[in-house]
C-alpha cells in the first residue's frame, strides 16, 4: 500500500472519495457512494495494523546467498582433491588431479570437442523436452479433467516414470537405427510421463473451494479450466516440468553412451564414450563435469527464477506480506 | 415483492435411509430485507445456503431464487491467490459476462465502495484476513445479482475487525439495497446484522423460530438474550 493514501486516510480530514477521484484527474464512471469518513479512517488504520509491508531482499544480495555456498564448497572439495593427488600421489591414469582434468578441458576446447559436443546435446535436450511438453501437456489435461480416463491411463503413466527410459535404447536402435529418432525417443519416453503427472497431480490439488467459487460466479466448463483450474495448477505443472526436464537430459546422456555411431552426432554421451575407449580417465571427467555443469545451469536460469516468480506471486514464499 | 422462497424444502446426502438434514423448511425473504439464519453447528445452515445457492439440489420441496441467480460469499475469502485484488473483481465481472472496456473501472468502483481502492494492486497474500474479505465482498458485488448470501463470512476474523466489517457490511446493504441472506452461528452478529432472525433446529434442521430485530439496543439485548435460550434448548435437546 502507498504510505502517503493511508496517511490521507489517517488524517484529520480525509480526502472523500469524489475528491481523490478528482484529484487524480480520472473519470468516474458513476458516483461511488463514499464510506463515512469515520469508518474509513479506521479501517485504514486497521489494514495498516494488520499488514506488514513485504521486504524485497535485493537481488544481489539473494544471488549472493544463493550463489556463494555451493561455489565455496566447490572450491574446499577441489583443493582437498588437489591435495589428495599432490600428497599421496596416486597413480595418474587412474586417479587424475583437479590440474590434469583442467588441462584435458584445454586441449577439449582447442580441438573443438567440448563445443561440438556440449553444443549437440544441449540441441537434443532442449528439443526433446519441448517436444516432450508439447505432447504431455494435452495428454496431462485430457487424464485431469476425465475421471475414467485417469483411472485407466493413471497407473501406465506412473509405471512409465518409473521404469527408467534407457531400457527403450536396444527397442529404439532396432526400430529408429542409430539416428536421431533413437535419441529423441528415448528423451520423449523419459521426460512425457513426468509433465503429464505432475499437471494431474497439479490440478487434484487445487482447492475445491476455488472451483466453487468459480461456478457461483458464472463460469462455464472451459472457463472454469482456463481461468481458475489451469491457473491454480501452475506450480505442480512447474513442477512436473522441471522433473520432464531432468528426465529428458540424463535419458539423452544414456542413450548417447550407448548408441554411438551411425548418423548420431557427437553429443556429452559420446565424449564420455571415447574416453572410456581410450582410458582417457580426465576425458571422462571433463565429460561428467560438463554433464552436472549444464543441468545445475539450466536449474539455476530456467526453472528457479520461474519457480521463484510463481511462488513468490502466490506468496508461498516466506517474505514479508500479511500477518 | 419475494425474493427468496423455500416452500418444504428437504436435504439428505445419500439415500433414502441416509439422515435428514433439512426438513420442510418454510422461508420467504422479501426483496432488501436482511435476514440470518442462525444455529449451532452441524444444523444444515450452511447446506440451506448452498441450496439456495444452486451448489447443491433439494430432495424435496421448491426454492424459487430470482433467475439471474444468487451471489455467494463464503467463510474463507476464497480469491484467486494469483491475482490481484482489483483482477479478482474484474474476473467476476468477466464470468458475469461485463464487456472488457468497463471492467476495471467498475473493479475499481466496488473496491472504492469497500475502502480498498489503496489494495487494488495487491495479492491475496499480502492482504489481512478483514482485507481480504472486503475484496471477496466486492467481487460477490461486481455479480451485480439482487440477492447475497453469507456463509460465515466473518467467523474467522478477530473481534475488532469482525465489529468494523459489521458497519461496513451493513452500509453497503443500505446503499446497495440487496437482499441478503446470511448465515452466522453467533447470535450477537445475528442481532447486531438482521432484520429478521430465522433459528434453525439441528438434525433435521427445521424452523424453530423467528424474531424480528428493528428496535432499540434495549430491545436487541433481550432478544439475544432469548434467542440465546432458545438455542440452548435446542442443542441440549439433542443429548437425549
Amino acid at each position: 500500500m502507498p504510505p502517503e493514501l493511508v496517511r490521507d486516510a489517517l488524517a484529520e480530514e480525509p480526502l472523500t472519495a469524489e475528491e481523490r477521484r478528482t484529484a487524480a484527474g480520472a473519470p468516474t464512471p458513476s458516483p461511488v457512494p463514499s464510506p463515512p469518513s469515520e469508518l474509513r479512517a479506521l479501517e485504514a488504520g486497521l489494514d495498516r495494523l494488520q499488514t506488514a509491508p513485504a521486504e524485497r531482499e535485493p537481488w544481489w544480495r539473494r544471488t549472493a546467498r544463493g550463489i556463494l555456498p555451493p561455489i565455496v564448497l566447490l572450491l574446499v572439495l577441489l583443493v582437498a582433491w588437489q591435495a589428495y593427488t599432490v600428497l599421496a600421489q596416486p597413480r595418474p591414469d587412474l586417479y587424475p588431479g583437479p590440474l590434469d582434468v583442467v588441462a584435458s578441458i584445454g586441449s577439449a576446447w582447442e580441438s573443438g570437442r567440448l563445443q561440438l559436443a556440449v553444443g549437440t546435446s544441449l540441441e537434443r535436450g532442449a528439443v526433446g523436452f519441448l517436444v516432450a511438453v508439447a505432447i504431455g501437456t494435452p495428454i496431462g489435461l485430457l487424464l485431469a479433467e476425465s475421471r475414467p480416463l485417469q483411472r485407466a491411463f493413471g497407473p501406465f503413466v506412473s509405471g512409465l516414470q518409473v521404469l527408467p527410459s534407457v531400457a527403450w535404447v536396444p527397442a529404439a536402435i532396432i526400430w529408429f537405427g542409430l539416428s536421431d529418432a533413437t535419441v529423441y525417443f528415448v528423451i520423449l519416453m523419459g521426460a512425457v510421463p513426468s509433465i503429464v503427472n505432475g499437471l494431474v497431480a497439479g490440478v487434484r490439488q487445487v482447492p475445491p473451494q476455488l472451483r466453487r467459487v468459480g461456478r457461483v460466479l458464472g463460469a462455464n466448463r472451459a472457463e472454469l479450466a482456463a481461468l481458475v483450474v489451469l491457473p491454480a495448477a501452475l506450480p505442480g505443472y512447474l513442477a512436473g516440468l522441471k522433473q520432464g526436464w531432468a528426465f529428458s537430459w540424463r535419458s539423452l546422456m544414456a542413450a548417447e553412451i550407448i548408441a554411438t555411431g551411425g548418423s548420431i552426432g557427437f553429443g556429452l554421451g559420446a565424449l564420455l564414450d571415447q574416453g572410456r575407449q581410450l582410458a582417457d580417465l580426465p576425458t571422462v571427467f571433463v565429460a561428467i563435469l560438463a554433464i552436472l555443469f549444464i543441468g545445475i545451469l539450466v536449474e539455476l536460469a530456467v526453472f528457479a527464477p520461474l519457480e521463484r516468480a510463481l511462488l513468490r506471486r502466490r506468496g508461498l514464499l516466506p517474505s514479508g506480506g500479511a500477518r | 415483492m419475494t425474493a427468496i422462497r423455500l416452500t418444504g424444502v428437504g436435504k439428505r446426502f445419500g439415500g433414502p435411509r441416509s439422515p435428514q438434514v433439512l426438513d420442510g423448511i418454510d422461508l420467504e425473504v422479501a426483496e432488501g430485507e436482511f435476514v440470518c439464519l442462525l444455529g449451532a453447528s452441524g444444523c444444515g445452515k450452511s447446506t440451506l445456503l448452498n441450496l439456495v445457492a444452486g451448489l447443491e439440489t433439494p430432495t424435496a420441496g421448491a426454492i424459487e431464487v430470482p433467475g439471474d441467480g444468487a451471489a455467494v460469499m463464503f467463510q474463507e475469502s476464497a480469491l484467486m491467490p494469483w491475482l490481484t485484488a482489483r483482477r479478482n473483481v474484474e474476473l467476476a465481472l468477466r464470468l458475469r459476462g461485463a464487456p472488457r472496456a468497463g471492467r476495471r473501472a467498475e473493479a475499481e468502483r466496488l473496491l472504492e465502495l469497500v475502502n480498498l481502492a489503496d489494495a487494488a494492486d495487491q495479492r491475496p497474500h499480502e492482504l489481512s484476513g478483514g482485507m481480504r474479505q472486503r475484496v471477496a465482498l466486492a467481487r460477490a458485488l461486481a455479480q451485480d445479482r439482487t440477492v447475497l448470501l453469507m456463509d460465515e463470512p466473518f467467523a474467522a476474523l478477530d473481534a475488532i475487525t469482525r465489529d468494523l466489517l459489521h458497519e461496513e457490511l451493513e452500509r453497503v446493504w443500505r446503499e446497495t439495497g440487496r437482499t441478503i441472506l446470511f448465515v452466522t452461528h453467533n447470535v450477537h452478529e445475528a442481532v447486531r446484522l438482521a432484520q429478521r432472525i430465522v433459528l434453525l433446529s439441528s438434525r433435521p434442521g427445521r424452523v424453530a423460530g423467528e424474531w424480528r430485530t428493528d428496535a432499540s439496543d434495549l430491545d436487541a439485548q433481550s432478544v439475544a438474550r432469548e434467542i440465546t435460550e432458545r438455542l440452548r434448548k435446542e442443542i441440549a435437546s439433542n443429548a437425549a
